[in-house]
């Protein structure tokens, strides 16, 4: 009986986000995604086409890897601290070489740009969770006393935004003990 | 002497174009040759292999691209320190916007030796100039504002390229603010 084959399938989506997430979009031919992926070319052409295996990818990533983290960070009861305990692993994760390559979204940013209408929708959603997750966890820290205007709270949660998009490239040239002191200098400017 | 049939720098032009637009990974020799009309034997004789084409072509953007932009970091202005940022998104021949370092840093294996120690001596050239640009400020803690700027810089070049305009501009303008005024007031 011939293999029946879902998209949909954790396993499936897992193992075509992680090929996805080492080399990009462009470079992966058909028939890599096939091989990976443990189907016929004929079946990535037909059936599911390499654009939409892509933006499945970028999704799963996005329910896989960033929901998790913003709801723990909403979740948190603390504020510069709860922000450590994201920025902290990320720094980890991209100087210990445990993932594929950096975060997946920003790679698809640099590479793609908005030439993806379907990817377009992922980055509004994922980068809206990412203001929506920053902008509770400022206000918490207004409550704490550990910073001072609510005014400043849209500049802020840009200035994180703008924090994890630093460190995508700053990893490849600086030690682990640079990005931690980095981190914390940035955290200690909101002010 | 062999003469040289083709222009070095026109194959570099043509190599930015295409790395640029599509990656280095993704781009094939067969489209280098057939895009610039320069044989492969030729192309290996004059860059070595393909690695080799992708050193020389940041060179060439660095020299014709990226440090021209320099000059117009105005020291203390923080409108000149917009417009340079901002330089990067307008129209250029490269067609691209953004930073073709960064771009190909992002792309690039964090592995890959001869690309981290280019990006790190271009980041360098950077924070040399943001040194300067910052000094008429007379800041006590300066280390942390150039630091800051650096990487700013490679965030802007990153997520700048998914932004519209406004948008864009708007990002720059609050991330500026939180470095430049914070830095001041940095107990």
């Amino acid at each position: 009986m011939p293999k029946v084959i879902n998209s949909q399938d954790p396993e499936f989506k897992t193992k075509s986000m992680l090929l996805f997430w080492s080399k990009g979009y462009n470079s992966v031919s058909p028939e890599e995604l096939a091989s990976k992926l443990e189907v016929s070319v004929s079946t990535i052409y037909n059936k599911f086409g390499k654009n939409h295996l892509f933006v499945d990818a970028l999704q799963h990533y996005v329910s896989s890897e960033g929901d998790p983290t913003m709801e723990s960070l909403r979740n948190a009861s603390d504020g510069r601290d709860a922000l450590k305990r994201i920025f902290y692993p990320l720094v980890d994760v991209l100087k210990d070489g445990t993932l594929p390559s950096s975060c997946f979204m920003i790679n698809t940013v640099v590479e793609l740009k908005t030439q993806m209408s379907e990817v377009n929708g992922i980055y509004d959603y994922y980068f809206s969770l990412l203001d929506r997750s920053f902008k509770e966890v400022l206000e918490r820290m207004h409550r704490l006393g550990e910073i001072e205007s609510l005014g400043r709270i849209p500049e802020y949660v840009q200035f994180l935004q703008s924090m994890a998009f630093g460190l995508s490239t700053l990893h490849k040239i600086k030690s682990k003990q640079e990005l931690y002191a980095h981190v914390d200098e940035q955290l200690s400017l909101l002010i | 002497m062999r003469y040289k049939e083709f222009n070095s720098n026109r194959v570099l032009r043509t190599c930015l174009k295409l790395f640029w637009s599509q990656g280095f990974n993704a781009t094939g020799l067969n489209q280098i040759v057939k895009n610039t009309g320069v044989n492969r034997f030729s192309l290996y004789a004059e860059f070595e292999n393909k690695e080799g084409l992708l050193y020389q072509t940041i060179q060439f953007y660095l020299e014709h691209g990226a440090y021209p932009k320099l000059a117009c970091l105005e020291e203390g202005k923080t409108d000149a320190l917009m417009d340079y940022l901002n330089s990067f998104f307008e129209p250029n021949t490269f067609q691209q916007e953004g930073c073709f370092l960064i771009f190909i840093g992002t792309e690039m294996d964090a592995s890959n030796h001869n690309i981290n120690t280019q990006l790190k001596a271009y980041l360098n050239v950077l924070h040399a100039h943001f040194q300067n640009w910052a000094k008429p400020l007379m800041l006590e803690k300066e280390s942390i504002l150039i630091n800051q700027l650096t990487s700013f810089y490679c965030s802007y070049m990153t997520y700048g390229l998914i932004l519209p305009k406004v948008k864009r501009e708007d990002y720059l303008q609050k991330c500026l603010n939180t470095i430049l005024l914070n830095t001041r007031n940095y107990a």
